[in-house]
């Protein structure tokens, strides 16, 4: 999935803007359009 | 359903079944061709210090296929509630559970009834207490405000019901509680027309 439709999808359920604390090389694909990323997200919107 | 049918022709149920299939094979071979890498090799490159999987039993490390390492960065205290989901056999969990100590809990959900038998045998062997049941995350049989983190390795991006996964995910935890999560995610447009079943766990 795009990266913008997890966002919206996490923010639209109570969760605020996640803190991206890992980007990088999808180690489980050789597909060459994906990334892995990491988030935490705080139920509520409270700041992480 | 074949894994070479078309991805946009395939109903959610059918991607439901795909995915429990392939991770039910990886539980009971993980040496098989999972399409995607599995295993304690797999986990050190994604940076899980060796120290850090020494106590958990290596059939459970063995079946581990995140796609990186959240639960390393979720800051899990003593005392805490923590769910797994999409927990596999169990490795992320034992690590939380190394984390809440037996003043906390931690449950693992996984839709692969064959990963929760494969970790409850093997985690009923080792040190680490770590509850697990089998089920999937858009109804979860929990009450609401019952977690304080949510793990997710990997969950969403082989999840066709997201939207109703990660409302529960919101009803389950706590206000105030944590969603540590990684998910793969595409950084370029592509042609999903031509993609099957397979390429789903690309």
């Amino acid at each position: 999935m795009p990266e913008e439709d997890l966002l919206v999808l996490l923010t639209s359920n109570d969760f605020n803007a996640p803190e991206v604390t890992f980007r990088g090389r999808n180690a489980r694909s050789s597909h060459e359009a994906t990334a892995v990323l990491g988030y935490r997200a705080r139920r509520g919107g409270f700041a992480l | 359903m074949s894994d070479e049918c078309r991805l946009d022709e395939a109903a959610p149920e059918d991607l439901r079944v795909a995915v429990r299939e392939r991770y039910d094979a990886i539980a009971r071979d993980p040496g098989i061709d999972a399409n995607f890498p599995v295993g304690r090799k797999h986990a050190l490159a994604l940076g899980y210090p060796a120290e850090v999987l020494a106590p958990i039993p290596k059939g459970v490390v063995d079946c581990f296929a995140g796609p990186a390492a959240p639960v390393l960065s979720a800051e899990i205290r003593a005392g805490e509630r923590v769910l797994d989901l999409g927990c596999g056999a169990g490795m992320d969990a034992s690590i939380a559970a190394a984390a809440t100590g037996i003043t906390g809990t931690v449950v693992g959900v996984d839709a692969s009834v064959e990963m929760v038998k494969t970790g409850r045998r093997r985690l009923g062997e080792g040190s680490v207490q770590v509850s697990m049941t089998a089920g999937h995350g858009a109804h979860l049989p929990f009450r609401d405000g019952a977690f304080d983190v949510v793990v997710a390795n990997g969950l969403l991006n082989l999840e066709s019901d997201r939207e109703g996964v990660v409302r529960e995910i919101a009803r389950v935890l706590e206000v105030g509680g944590r969603l540590v999560g990684a998910e793969v995610i595409l950084v370029e447009e592509v042609d999903r027309s031509a993609f099957t079943v397979s390429d789903w766990f690309r």
